[in-house]
């Protein structure tokens, strides 16, 4: 079997186009990667071998260590749910992770690497370290264990009541509090629940109610822990302009201090009674002995915060005031030293100051309308330096120094947020010669002499262009170019993110520069973004700036901004009062602004297609344009229908169109809706017409542009593949696949384009991960075509399906195709793999027509190499090479000016950009292809002749005279 | 009547749910040894993760190599290691129980697209897996080379032409008269 595979292997290797593989040197130089962490939700600033590491645990379920000095990953690990806990203590970082179970993870603070693990069937609630040696305490659902290192076992559990919410765990000697939130019910109030715990040995101790009115989230409670004096709450009931705070384990006397001046003396009750408290110490590792916390209050129309330490003088416990910060929509946030920061919105940017300890202050210039008001800050010390970190609510992370007000480095974590990103084409550089050929226009230039002279003057202004640029005709990498600036093979895209954060970010494909940013809200709310559209695009030496428009959603609201793609101005902001249900473009442009137009489609008892740009002129546009439009609605995961409508154009007064049932398509009883795949933009183009066989006859092939693809869950086990007419609800094709498992560990994925569907599934062991492949023909019998007089939905035959499976290499979350200018290079079917590489398979692997047995002369003729299930993973073909692009959910496609030439991209968590030539390099020079000897050699052909031709006259003269 | 039936279907549903819950669940343990491949494990602390069914159940890997995977059944598993720069070999894990109660796993080497054999040989448990090979992405450019050059097609054409143009004058001065003679007659 062993040596079938192989031979297997070697034929596939010999037979197949040879796709080029990347060479060592362009690494780097055609592609580019950025690992991402997604926006943090904790930053812990810690040093460790005199290297100052900030250690974030973030919304996209990352643990990471940046390095203070650089912004570069340390060290990261995506986690297998949401972060319960996060802690950093002794050279050792903790999580709790996970969704339905939970996960303690115990890693090396330098290195990243795991130093033991323990998993809980349940939800984790907060994990803390045990002070003084290397154990955990956990608790997941209603049981809090300790946990200990090297032991699979945990050293005690213990189940908890369920009469409180339990989220906060403190441990102080020899006792384990865990504190929760107590329901209110008819005979008490809400309230909080403490139980103590023997830490030793797992024995309840006690158990109380305590802080009646508050919950442990709400700015009205903080926890502070101190080796030295103990554990404490600290809290203001609701409507008391009186503090509490109490010792925990202590219940007679139930609180240790009380008093309405315990924080600031100047507040007077009014200002009191709206005042909340935050802890600065989210990490009891950051202070071990003087725990601190802040109160923010409006006083006089000011918004104010000061920042408090508790500790003890004698038996009597005390609270210091720290810092006093002005603090409108400030974000605090302590160090491991004494000092703490207030980072707050000036007019240019945020202001920074750092107290307590050392006196700093310093400035952010930066627009909020591009990466939002701050959201969080962290103080890190490099050496003596101070580092304040600033994250803003976009996601971006910018580190800031005292005495400039321009970042040390920055990163932008929204990208790790990205939902959808569009590609747009930049205009080339204008040469000279274009420039006189705008100039050399008649309207400008009426002259026909003039123009003449222009001409020739700019045809050898652009010769010296060209030997000035070392005879630079193969070479599309220009890095001093400016991310919104093209060349001339289309290499240099604009990249155009738009991320649930609410950030619209715009990156050259070439080296992922940054272009420009923008913050979308709905008033204070940011836009969760959904889909990116390039509505205008780039046209050369027009004055007419190409557009991207951003869309997504917002409370009940629709928002939908138009950019401009060069600069990144908004050009428009409307807020259409709607709740898509599927957002497309439409097949008209808006005679106003000369846009694509954009539709909405709103399910609901009166359904109907929303028109942007909201303008009645624009909804007539797309009526007076377009043949009937179709739009199908109900295919999101869960439906068990999938209804057609058609758009209706009569009296036309509203920015938005009614739409009328057209078909329905119901799926068989107990089967749901998985998954819907269709073309992406230009995916259904081809440049021929069908495949030629060995004998030189015609299999004409099905192109549908309103092809669909619906995936359904059955409730008897499998799944059932659907292809439909999107037009006319037609069923096409289907196909089920009794043994397919299709879950969040297994994500159902397919790719569309020309006239072949590639999806892959799990289907149980043996067979693992299967890929197959579906394409579709006229005709079953070669040159034979669909008989039908016009190209209609309504009239076109079934199609012919060719099917065929293999068993995939690995688990892949996102599957994608090449697109080139005239779809003449055959396409790479690129697969986004669980493992973070980004694999590129030819079509000729994943071609149904591959014979089972030795393929016979036609069949070499056309191509064909023999079946074998196992798709290779060939190393050749990872275009992410040493990269682990981490979180593929999408993979996009676009095309250069050169036919041979894609731009692939990559991205959910990571972010990878790549190009790739499916066929080889046939239209372009090697890159070692010498144009100086080309230039040497005929010159010296040249001279050569010059020189023989004399001696040549003189031999022949010779012998004439012999 | 209609209340006891109740009653009787929700005794089913806890006990169903019970059995469910109860259903008892087993680690598998396995380090990732040193090799001439892959010579220092730690760099796959961060680099690299055992993944169970293609993703249903992960591990990380610790320093050392080691790692545990929590969690699964009894059944069939596949575990792979899914590391962005080394290969390894797939395993097939088949988690049994003994008649006296205890667990037994059972872990073959296996290919994927093959049927599993039952023949193949047992690993030894905790299981000791080392890399395979390290990937090599890169295609390495090809540098000047005399023997490619001549041995370009446009190259032997130019040298069948030389040859045509200085060597075949120089047999003809060579050949006997009368033969040549007799040549130039033949192509008259």
């Amino acid at each position: 079997m062993l040596a079938r595979l192989a031979l297997t292997a070697l034929t596939l290797a010999a037979c197949l186009p040879g796709a080029r593989a990347l060479f060592p040197d362009e690494a780097g130089r055609i592609d580019w990667y950025r690992a991402q962490i997604g926006a943090p939700t904790a930053l812990i600033p810690h040093t460790h071998n005199h290297t100052a590491l900030l250690y974030a645990a973030t919304q996209r379920n990352v643990v990471a260590a940046l390095r203070a000095a650089d912004g570069q990953l340390a060290w990261r690990h995506v986690l297998d749910g949401p972060i319960s806990a996060f802690s950093v203590r002794d050279a050792r970082v903790l999580t709790q992770s996970g969704a339905n179970h939970s996960h303690v993870h115990v890693w090396d603070a330098a290195s990243g690497g795991l130093e033991w693990s323990f998993a809980q069937p349940a939800p984790g609630r907060g994990a803390v370290f045990v002070r003084d040696c290397a154990d955990v305490i956990a608790l997941a659902g209603d049981a809090l264990v300790r946990l200990a290192p090297g032991s699979s076992e945990p050293v005690w559990e213990l189940p908890l009541n369920r009469t409180a919410a339990y989220s906060r765990i403190v441990v102080h000697n020899d006792a384990v509090f865990a504190i929760g939130d107590a329901p209110q019910t008819r005979s008490a109030k809400r309230r909080l629940h403490v139980v103590q715990v023997d830490a030793a040995t797992g024995a309840l101790r006690k158990q109380y109610d305590t802080a009646e009115g508050i919950a442990l989230r709400g700015g009205s409670v903080v926890v502070l822990e101190s080796r030295e004096y103990g554990a404490y709450m600290v809290w203001r009931e609701p409507e008391n302009i009186v503090w509490y705070v109490h010792r925990l384990g202590l219940t007679a006397p139930m609180w240790e201090l009380y008093h309405a001046k315990l924080v600031e003396i100047e507040l007077m009750p009014p200002d009191m009674l709206t005042s909340t408290i935050a802890e600065l110490d989210i990490d009891a590792g950051l202070n071990d002995n003087t725990p601190r916390f802040s109160l923010s209050y409006s006083k006089d129309g000011k918004s104010k915060s000061v920042v408090v330490e508790m500790f003890r003088d004698g038996d009597r416990l005390e609270m210091r005031k720290v810092a006093s910060f002005l603090a409108d929509g400030s974000a605090i946030a302590a160090s491991p030293r004494r000092s703490v920061v207030a980072v707050r919105p000036t007019d240019t940017g945020a202001a920074w100051r750092v107290r307590g300890g050392d006196k700093h202050a310093g400035d952010y210039t930066y627009a909020r309308s591009a990466y939002g008001p701050v959201a969080r800050a962290a103080l890190v010390y490099v050496g003596d330096e101070p580092r304040v970190v600033v994250q803003t609510r976009s996601g971006q992370l910018a580190a800031l120094r005292p005495g400039s007000s321009e970042p040390l480095w920055t990163r932008n974590e929204a990208l790790g947020h990205a939902a959808d990103m569009a590609f747009l084409t930049l205009p080339p550089p204008a040469s000279a010669a274009e420039h006189a050929a705008k100039e050399t226009d008649s309207s400008v230039q009426p002259s026909p002499v003039a123009r003449y002279i222009l001409r020739w003057v700019a045809t050898g202004r652009a010769l010296v262009e060209w030997v000035a640029a070392g005879f630079g005709i193969a070479s599309g990498d220009r890095p001093a170019l400016a991310p919104t600036e093209g060349d001339h093979f289309g290499f240099r895209k604009l990249a155009v993110f738009g991320a649930s954060t609410g950030a619209v970010t715009a990156v050259s494909s070439q080296d992922g520069a940054h272009a420009w940013s923008h913050y979308l809200t709905h008033g204070r709310t940011p836009v969760r973004i959904e889909r990116v559209f390039v509505t205008r695009s780039s046209q050369a030496l027009s004055t007419d700036a190409p557009v991207i428009v951003a869309a997504g959603r917002a409370r009940n609201a629709t928002v939908v901004a138009a950019f401009d793609a060069l600069t990144g101005r908004v050009l428009s902001e409307d807020t259409l009062p709607l709740i898509y249900a599927r957002a497309f473009e439409l097949p008209a442009t808006d005679p106003a602004t000369g846009q694509r137009l954009l539709g909405f489609a709103v399910a609901g008892a009166e359904p109907r297609v929303a028109v942007w740009p909201p303008t009645a002129d624009a909804a007539r546009a797309l009526c007076a344009h377009t043949a009937p439009l179709y739009v199908e609605l109900g295919d999101q995961a869960g439906s068990t229908a999938v209804h057609g409508y058609r758009v209706a154009c009569a009296d036309v007064t509203e920015p938005w169109l009614a739409a009328e049932p057209a078909w329905e398509f119901v799926l068989p009883a107990g089967e749901t809706l998985i998954s819907a795949t269709r073309y992406e933009h230009g995916a259904q183009h081809t440049a021929l017409q069908g495949r030629v066989l060995g004998d030189r006859s015609v299999l004409y092939k099905y192109i549908n542009p309103h092809l669909g693809v619906l995936a359904t869950q059955r409730a008897a086990g499998g799944i059932a593949v659907y292809l439909i007419d999107r037009v006319s609800g037609r069923l096409l094709h289907s196909v089920v696949h009794e043994q397919a498992v299709v879950s969040r560990a297994h994500p159902f994925v397919a790719t569309l384009s020309e006239n072949r569907l590639v999806y892959q599934f799990w289907r149980g062991l043996p067979a693992g991960y299967v890929t197959a492949v579906a394409e579709l023909f006229e005709s079953d019998r070669p040159d034979t075509r669909n008989e039908s007089p016009a190209v209609s939905s309504l009239d076109l035959q079934l199609p012919s399906v060719v099917m065929a499976a293999f068993v995939a290499p690995e688990a892949a979350t996102a599957l994608g195709t090449t697109r080139t200018g005239s779809s003449i290079t055959t396409r790479d079917v690129l697969f986004g793999l669980a493992s973070g590489k980004l694999l590129a398979l030819p079509d000729a692997l994943l071609d149904p027509r591959r014979p089972m047995g030795a393929p016979t002369k036609d069949e070499q003729a056309e191509g064909l190499v023999a079946y074998a299930a196992p798709l290779p993973l060939d190393p050749r073909r990872v275009l992410s090479h040493g990269h682990a692009v981490a979180g593929i959910a999408h993979v996009r496609s676009a095309p250069t000016h050169l036919e041979s030439t894609a731009l692939v991209a990559a991205f959910g968590l990571d972010v990878f950009f790549s190009r790739t030539s499916p066929s080889g390099l046939f239209d372009q020079l090697s890159p070692t292809f010498s144009k100086a000897n080309l230039v040497i050699t005929s010159l010296a052909l040249v001279a050569g002749c010059l020189l023989g031709a004399p001696m040549v006259r003189r031999k022949l003269t010779t012998r004439a005279w012999a | 009547m209609l209340i006891r039936l109740l009653l009787i279907i929700q005794s089913v549903l806890i006990l169903a749910a019970t059995v469910l819950a109860l259903e008892k669940t087993y680690r598998l343990r396995g380090t990732i040894a040193a090799n001439d491949v892959l010579g220092d494990v730690s760099e796959l602390a961060t680099r690299a993760e055992a993944v169970v069914n293609g993703g249903e159940h992960r591990a990380f890997i610790q320093k050392d190599g080691s790692f545990v995977v929590e969690n699964l059944t009894l059944g069939d598993w596949l575990l792979e290691v899914a590391s962005a720069d080394y290969a390894f070999p797939k395993i097939h894990v088949h988690i049994a129980t003994s008649e006296e109660g205890r667990a037994s796993v059972a872990a073959r080497y296996v290919q994927i697209g093959t049927e599993w054999s039952e023949d193949a040989p047992v690993l030894a448990y905790p299981l000791k897996i080392e890399a395979s090979a390290k990937y090599d992405f890169f295609t390495p450019r090809q540098g000047f080379s005399i023997v490619a050059m001549f041995s370009n097609p446009y190259m032997l054409m130019v040298g069948a032409s030389l040859a045509a143009i200085f060597i075949m004058p120089k047999l003809q001065a060579n050949l006997d008269p009368e033969t040549l003679k007799e040549l130039q007659n033949k192509d008259e």
